[in-house]
């Protein structure tokens, strides 16, 4: 076996598609992370921008407790440092989320991507390169592994001699992946030294950890992807055959299941349109409205103790909490439909190659989610926080009122003191558990297709 | 003699298993793509048809000229079945102000479903047609002449009496026999789809429009095909030349569209959005902080007061947008605020669109310097001549933005031309003479008003006297604005010659590659030696 591996290792050598291969290879990690060092940079500079901004609104509010409370705040998610390996498809999801003390939580849908007027394309890291190049050249690699050999009759005077079947066959598999993995490495090596040489970029010790286990993810990815180019290989008797049919195959991965996807996930799990449920909260509101106690909405004068305020933040507040049981409701449909839509996906590995990035890295739809919970919780805090200072105050009546500032404690406070969230990356083990799930359902792939390989090809006849 | 090879070749290509497969991916992803174009083009339709209702009714149903608020809407174009380009990623309508001018149009349809599934891809009909084209193309064309040379067939078939150009352009006829019909009957499948969907209706336009699509669309698989046949008029093995030519069409399809995109958006950084928003709104929070109270004291040196209202709807910028049964004196001082702030919120406006217009010339750039690398790629190219044609394109967006922006600056001259601004018509529907003289006349005239509607109005079907979330004045007692005589949006359609004008360098740029490619093969295979 280790010499069919050998001999498999010089024919790649003597061969054209190598050089190409690893050209094209070395030509994009080179590019991504080039053009990621200088996108971070920009990134980091805006979104310190933003945070000033919101500063300086916030300090301005902070004369003022019940200001604080009651104005909007956007949350964005802070750009990462491992971008490079993964974007996680962050830049078609939602990246801010809105909130104040007493309002329910909001997604920014609103100019998500930097440039409209430009057609969506993906960015260049080293999940692209794997899952558009990486699966292609494990195709190319492995289609004529066998029907080469049909081809030019040599397979029959290979198995002629005391060789099992099997062996011939995984001494192929791993020469295949062999390359592939030295392809990879020596991209990932150039791109590690290109964003080590940048100073705005941080390479830490979470960073290699990350990297090691991505190419454990890398191993069994390629490994999948070359058993299919191996299992059309046994397949057919002409390398051309098994070649169309792996690239069919490739395209159906790669463009046809995540749009396939996009139009089951909303067929077979819809969810309202945003519009409809809108309509449907409003007609809410408005029955809370008209069943609010008269005088309700009189607002004359400054005089914090005037009754009609108590009875308009108990109005506001049930409006704030139907609102809040609207899209709470409205979110958890689109989380369900998400990862329903994700979870049939999971037949493409390419899908489960991403999926698995997103977990390990902790980024994408995963970093969202757990945002929106932790931010929930905060909200909690939050509130309390203004309760406790409005306690404090004989002045106030405390009658909380989500858009008013007039019946609760006026007192300034110090910008300092107001809580401000912090997002809690997700644990080792949180992201372990998460990511050895996609490990194991990209390893099942692997081991399907080469075993649905080995039982075709010792059944195949030489005659 | 080129006729007979071309007839050779076609009769051998259709017996290939590459023919078969390639036609079976066509039949399975363009009516899936022609199925989804035609679903989203569907609900887009609705929803600017109920868009253009609801802004109809906005406009007709004020009985204020604060109230009357045009919204034009973005057309949908039916040809979006083709090519979606931008459209899913801009606004569907825009929303006029006095205060700001529109940076880009707002409500994006896609974001009224699920804004999580984005990462999903929604193929169209020009992106399955740019990759299976061109793979088609390559397949095709990878062994045109190098399998001939591996088998020998080639120096027999120079040693017959036929000139070497007679038989490489028979070959080459011979591809475009098998595939052209393919690429024409995917056009015609997709028209047939479209002609039983009742939902959609192309014009004459349209069609000539399909039909450039289809030319441009030729010269695009052209270029795979001639790319195919110098290579393989290179290659020593159809096995090298495949290996190559499906190498760089990986490359020209998937890996450099994005990746240039990705490298021209971070050559020319763009502010962010956010960012502008927070510019803008320091000179909102500039008029709220200092001009206001500019305004709050001339009004106390005139000695108008505020002395209450019983209907008032306003927003903390100006005066009253809405306001019936209040005091004169109130009147009269919503009247004066709304003649001293308005004029300087549009001064404000005009600061803020010079921040904008940095923002906008910033994105600009950024997605011209995108487009250009982009179309070093053959799909890049396609794609945008296509999103051009098929009205989806940067194009378009811009010359309906274009018109709005112009829109507002005529409609809100025209407003300060007749001096509405300043006219109590503006914020009140009552008459001057009917203004209640203080609070009690006003409340009592509101009641007087609550017992006309209860004896005249049919109140159990609240929403036929409502629209939005503000009574209809109009069905309750008083007289509508009438518009006729306001300035009303017009947008034009682009014609196909200024479409076309913007993409004239791309489809030069393509057309000229083909016709090298194509020499260069011509060159190579006429000074192959076949020893």
């Amino acid at each position: 076996m280790k010499n069919i591996i050998l001999h498999e290792l010089q024919q790649f050598i003597y061969e054209l598609r190598l050089p190409i291969a690893l050209g094209v290879v070395l030509l994009m990690f080179a590019a991504s992370s080039i053009s990621y060092i200088s996108e971070y940079g920009e990134n980091v500079k805006k979104y310190h921008e933003l945070t000033a901004n919101q500063e300086k609104l916030l300090r301005d509010k902070a004369a003022n407790a019940s200001e604080v409370v009651i104005g909007k705040r956007d949350y964005r998610l802070p750009p990462r440092n491992s971008g490079f390996i993964s974007d996680c498809g962050e830049q078609n999801i939602p990246n801010t989320l809105t909130y104040t003390a007493f309002y329910h939580l909001r997604f920014g849908t609103g100019i998500n991507i930097e440039n409209p007027l430009f057609m969506q394309s993906e960015r260049i890291n080293w999940s692209f390169i794997m899952t558009a190049l990486f699966s292609f050249l494990a195709i190319i690699f492995s289609f004529d592994a066998l029907s080469g050999e049909k081809e030019q009759r040599t397979l029959a005077l290979c198995l002629s001699n005391s060789v099992k079947r099997s062996h011939i066959l995984f001494a192929k598999f791993i020469a295949v992946n062999i390359v592939l993995i030295v392809c990879a490495l020596t991209g990932i090596l150039l791109s590690m030294l290109i964003l080590a040489l940048s100073p705005s970029v941080d390479i830490t010790a979470e960073t290699f950890s990350e990297t090691g286990l991505l190419l454990l993810f890398i191993v069994f990815f390629t490994g999948s992807m070359s058993a299919v180019g191996l299992f059309f290989s046994v397949m057919s008797y002409n390398s051309n055959i098994s070649l169309l049919l792996s690239v069919s195959l490739w395209l159906v991965f790669m463009i046809a299941i995540p749009n396939f996807a996009h139009t089951l996930g909303m067929t077979a799990w819809p969810v309202e349109k945003m519009d409809v449920m809108q309509a449907k909260m409003d007609e809410k509101q408005k029955e809370i409205r008209m069943n609010a106690p008269d005088g309700t909405w009189n607002w004359n004068g400054r005089n914090p103790f005037q009754p009609s305020h108590e009875n308009r933040a108990k109005t506001v507040m049930a409006i704030e909490k139907n609102d809040a049981d609207f899209w709470n409701e409205h979110y958890a449909a689109q989380f369900r439909q998400l990862e329903n839509t994700r979870r049939w996906t999971w037949i493409s590995p390419l899908a489960v190659f991403e999926y698995g990035t997103e977990a390990l890295l902790d980024g994408g739809y995963l970093r969202l989610r757990h945002n929106y919970n932790d931010l929930q919780n905060f909200k909690i805090q939050y509130l309390q926080w203004f309760k406790d200072i409005d306690a404090k105050d004989d002045k106030s009546p405390h009658w909380y009122n989500p858009t008013e500032n007039i019946a609760t404690t006026q007192k300034a406070v110090a910008y300092e003191e107001i809580p401000q969230y912090v997002e809690r990356r997700a644990t080792v083990a949180e992201r372990l558990s998460e990511t050895l799930k996609y490990l194991g359902v990209m390893l099942a792939y692997m081991g399907v297709m080469l075993l649905l390989t080995i039982i075709r090809f010792e059944r195949y006849d030489v005659r | 003699m080129i006729g007979y090879i071309a007839v050779k070749e076609f009769r051998n290509n259709i017996a290939t298993a590459g023919f078969v497969i390639g036609l079976l991916l066509c039949l399975a992803l363009i009516p899936y793509t022609v199925y989804t174009g035609i679903q989203t083009y569907t609900n887009r339709l609705v929803q600017y048809t109920l868009d253009v209702k609801a802004a109809e009714e906005t406009y007709n149903r004020a009985c204020v000229y604060s109230r009357v608020k045009p919204v034009p809407v973005k057309p949908v174009s039916s040809l979006s079945i083709f090519s979606k380009g931008i459209s899913e990623q801009t606004g569907s309508k825009v929303k006029i102000d006095y205060k700001e001018k529109p940076v880009f149009s707002a409500d994006i349809v896609s974001l009224n479903e699920n804004p999580f599934m984005g990462g999903f891809l929604s193929l169209d009909f020009v992106t399955a047609i740019a990759i299976l084209l061109s793979l088609l193309g390559v397949l095709f064309s990878y062994d045109t002449l190098s399998r001939e040379k591996e088998q020998g067939t080639l120096k027999l078939a120079l040693s017959n009496p036929v000139s070497r150009s007679t038989f490489f352009l028979g070959k080459i006829a011979g591809i475009f026999l098998t595939l052209v019909p393919v690429l024409v009957l995917c056009f015609l499948a997709v028209l047939l789809v479209i002609q039983l969907s009742p939902a959609v209706q192309f014009s004459s336009g349209d069609y000539g429009r399909i039909g450039m699509l289809l030319l441009v669309s030729l010269v695009y698989f052209a270029f795979f095909v001639f790319l195919g046949g110098f290579i393989s008029s290179r290659a020593k093995s159809s096995k090298t030349s495949i290996i190559l030519n499906l190498f760089i069409w990986c490359f020209l399809l998937f890996l450099l569209p994005n990746a240039a995109a990705w490298i021209g958006k971070n050559m020319v950084p763009v502010e962010d959005y956010k960012q502008l928003q927070f510019e803008t709104g320091e000179i909102d929070r500039e008029w709220m902080n200092v001009q206001k109270k500019e305004v709050d004291k001339i009004l106390k040196n005139e000695n108008l007061k505020h002395i209450g209202a019983s209907y008032y709807d306003g927003d903390h910028w100006a005066g009253a947008s809405f306001t019936i049964f209040t005091p004169k004196a109130t009147v009269d001082y919503e009247r004066r605020t709304n003649e001293l702030a308005i004029p300087l919120l549009m001064d404000n406006c005009a600061k803020k669109w010079a921040i904008q217009s940095d923002y906008l010339q910033q994105v600009y750039r950024q997605e011209r310097t995108m487009r250009y690398l982009t179309c070093l790629s053959p799909a890049g190219i396609f794609k945008h001549i296509a999103a051009a044609l098929c009205r989806t394109g940067i194009d378009s967006e811009v010359h309906f933005m274009d018109q709005v922006r112009q829109f507002q600056d005529t409609f809100f001259g025209y407003f300060v031309q007749n001096r509405i601004f300043s006219s109590y018509a503006y914020f009140t529907p009552q008459k001057e003479e009917d203004f209640p003289v203080d609070s009690e006349d006003g409340i009592k005239q509101m009641m007087e008003w609550n017992e006309w509607v209860a004896n005249n109005v049919n109140l159990s079907n609240l929403s036929e006297y409502t629209y939005g979330n503000m009574y209809d004045f109009g069905k309750l007692g008083y007289e509508y604005v009438n518009t006729q005589s306001l300035p009303h949006f017009n947008c034009p359609p682009l014609m196909l010659g200024s479409d076309l004008y913007g993409q004239l360098y791309l489809i030069a740029g393509i057309l000229i590659i083909c016709l090298l490619l194509f020499w260069f093969s011509y060159v190579s295979f006429i000074k192959y030696d076949v020893r």
